[in-house]
Formats: C-alpha cells, structure tokens, sequence
C-alpha cells in the first residue's frame, strides 16, 4: 500500500525523499508516521523495479540532492492500481467484536454492561473525529479520511445498537 | 459527568404512561437527569426511547405521570395551566423537527411572536429580533414568508424565534431531522455557538453524528437512562483516534 501512495505523490511532482515523506504524512493527516529510511528504502525497491527514476541534482553549499520521479512503467502501473477498486474495508478482527461475541456467550448482564462501556467509548472517538472535521483548514485528503474514520464509528453504534436488541430478544423469548 | 453547580433543569424519577385502551404504554420508567446552567446535552437513542417524550416533559409540553421536573428548582407540577403556558413562552425555548413556522407570518413577525404574546411592545423587542436574524445569517431575509426559504432557513428562523426571550433553556427535537447534511451542519454550528455563549441546550437526536457534537451525550432505551457520558474534546486525541484507525487497516497489508 505505501507503494502506491508513494506512486501517487511522484504523480504530482518529482520529489526527493524528505519533500516525498512530508507530503506523504499531509495526506494522511499525520497518522502514519513514516522515518526517512523507511522512505529511502521503498524508494530504493520502486527505483529497482524501474517504477521510478533517480536524477541527482548537483548543490554548491550543500550535499547533492536525488530527486525521484514516476518512469513510464511507474505511471502504468499507478493506473492499473486505481482501475482496480480495493476489497472493501470490512475488519471484523476487532477487539470490541470479539469482546462483544464472547460476552454474548458469558451470559445477559456482561454483554448489557460490555454494550453500554462500549458505547461511551465509541461515542467519545466519534465526537473527537466529528470535532476535528469541523476544522475550516484541514486539507482536503485528511477531511476525506476523517469522513472514512466518522462513518466506521457510527457503524460500530449501529451495531452496538443492534446486539442490544437482538440480545433483548432472545432474553425474554427464553423467560 | 461534572458535578453540577446550579442545575438549570432537573428531571426526579420521571415516568410518562400513555393510556392505551385498557392496558397503559410506559414511555417513560424512571428517569433522572441534571442540565446544569451552560451545559449542551445530546439526548439520543433508537426510535421508541422515549427520547422525544422525555423533552417534552422537560419543557413542559406535556406533564409527567409520577416524578416531577424542575425548571430553575421550580417544580412543573406545581404550576397552573397559565402558569406553565406562561413558563414555555418565557422560559423555554423550543425547536422541532418541523420547524412549526406560522405560515402566514414573515421570518421577522415570527421571530417576534413570543414577545407579542408576552405583552411587549414594538420598542421592547425589535432591536433585540433584528439582532437575533443577524446572528442566524437572515438578516436580509427578515420580511419574507416561510415558504420562500430553505428548509435550513427556516430552523435557523425557529431558532430565532425560540431564543428571543432569552430562555433559561433551549430544549431542541431533532432539529436537523428534515435537513440535508450540509444545512444540518449550519443549525448545528449555531447551537455550539449559542452554547459557547452560555445558553443551556437539550437536544433530542437519533443521529449520533449530531448527538457527538454535544458535550454530553445521555443514551436511552425503553424508557430508561442507560449511560450518560461526557464527550471531552482536544485536537490530540482526535489525532491519536484517527490514527489508531489509519494504523489497524494499514497492519492489514
């Protein structure tokens, strides 16, 4: 995936690797922190593979700089990337729904309480998320991820929701 | 929660029950619950809480079937017919879902109507009604009728209108219900500016985007408080959420 993305940046513009990695890191909002030699090293096995291309570019004061930009086969192959849609961004290995499952086989009264801490906690993410789009000057990448991020957490309430009264059922369906 | 101060309104082991034929429906089963002065709590839940219900006993609309709900340490049930006509037209603001606008009346004429009813003259209130339009953006739009404004338009006339005496509360149902999401947007920026100016907000919503606005959130089911949870509210922790977001679908690769 960080291929991809770094694909996409050189798309833009060449870039050496610092310009590459700060820009990298405005796209996602800062939640990815990338070191400079991660950077260095993904660009090292996109230059091997002939994705993109190293010109170094001679400086007076200081060192010289390598600037990296797409090659033709860099282009193709970010094309044939974003022609393919990605799998759906469904995870169900999440702490909270194997808590939830495992509760629901414990018995009523963790499961009720497991829902309502839940919940809280969901909520409370939800409205730092909601906050933070509320911004007038977050770039438009991170309103676009935050979106991403809201519209999750109001599917974990919606089914948070949904256990409950599922739960609910079988409960007095049994008495 | 935080410890409450002067509690603006106070609901004591609320029950509602509607008679349903022979058989009463419980809308409400004991509800307890403090706004204290300044503070702006989302009330929400799924559909058949109780939620809606549960404003209206707060703001006097309707009248509890055992418990009692204090407005300023002033006990509802206490209080005469006129009385608590008296009390909703001064003291409470509301905004609904529908908007009910008076149809016939300019966006001025009802953004001053609780004033008229109250006995104010033109002097007393109109300063005051043009300031408000100004604060909801409809300064310009102050003579036109409900039908030639957008439906965001007219919740921002009905929050005008529901704030022109200064109430002690502002108590709103689903006031985005019948807006689409960028003019929802705009009615909630003004309620967290209200809010931010000191005014005392319950608001009834099932949308949990509009309820995490708020900065306390009450949850209800079957006529019961579940959970009632502060939302505190810093740039970090957002950040530090919505990485830890970034991160668990990146680990995936």
């Amino acid at each position: 995936m960080l291929k991809y993305l770094l694909l996409g940046l050189l798309h833009q513009q060449p870039r050496h690797g610092y310009d590459l990695r700060r820009v990298f890191e405005e796209l996602l909002g800062g939640t990815w922190p990338l070191n400079i030699a991660q950077v260095y090293t993904a660009l090292s096995a996109l230059e091997r593979d002939g994705l993109v291309v190293c010109d170094i570019v001679r400086q007076d004061a200081v060192p010289d700089r390598k600037v990296y930009s797409l090659s033709e086969v860099g282009e193709k192959e970010l094309r044939r990337w974003l022609e393919e849609p990605g799998r759906p961004l469904v995870q169900l290995r999440d702490e909270m729904v194997h808590k939830v499952l495992v509760a629901a086989l414990v018995g009523d009264d963790s499961v009720t309480q497991l829902i309502v801490e839940q919940r809280e906690l969901t909520m409370r993410s939800l409205a730092e998320l909601v906050q933070a789009r509320d911004d007038d000057d977050i770039p438009v990448p991170t309103e676009l991820l935050l979106d991403a991020a809201i519209l999750r957490l109001e599917g974990d309430l919606k089914w948070l929701e949904l256990c409950e009264r599922r739960l609910a059922r079988r409960a007095s369906s049994r008495r | 929660m935080t410890p409450v101060a002067s509690p603006r309104l106070r609901a004591t082991a609320v029950t509602k029950t509607y008679d349903d034929g022979d058989a009463g429906v419980a809308a409400l089963r004991g509800v307890d619950l403090v706004v204290g002065q300044g503070e702006f709590v989302a009330v929400t839940g799924p559909s058949g809480c109780g939620k809606s219900t549960l404003l209206h006993l707060l703001g006097g609309l309707d009248v509890a079937t055992t418990g009692d709900v204090f407005l300023d340490e002033q006990a509802l049930s206490t209080l005469s017919r006129t009385a608590l006509a008296t009390l909703r037209n001064r003291r409470v603001g509301f905004v609904f879902q529908a908007f009910h606008l008076l149809p016939a009346l300019s966006a001025y004429d009802n953004v001053t109507l609780p004033a008229v009813l109250a006995g104010e003259r033109p002097r007393a209130y109109h300063e005051r009604a043009l300031a408000l339009l100004d604060a909801v953006g409809l300064a310009g739009k102050a003579d036109r009728l409900p039908s030639q404004l957008s439906g965001g338009e007219q919740q921002r006339v009905a929050i005008a209108r529901a704030l022109v005496m200064s109430p002690a509360v502002l108590l709103a149902d689903e006031p985005t219900g019948n807006l689409d999401t960028d003019m929802g947007r705009d009615v909630i920026d003004l309620l967290r500016a209200r809010h931010s100016d000191g005014q005392t907000i319950v608001l009834v919503t099932h949308d949990m985007k509009i309820a995490a606005c708020a900065d306390r959130v009450v949850y209800m089911r079957d006529g019961v408080v579940v959970s009632d949870a502060d939302l505190p509210k810093s740039r970090d922790a957002a950040r530090r959420t919505l990485a830890r977001l970034v991160q668990s679908s990146a680990d995936e690769d």
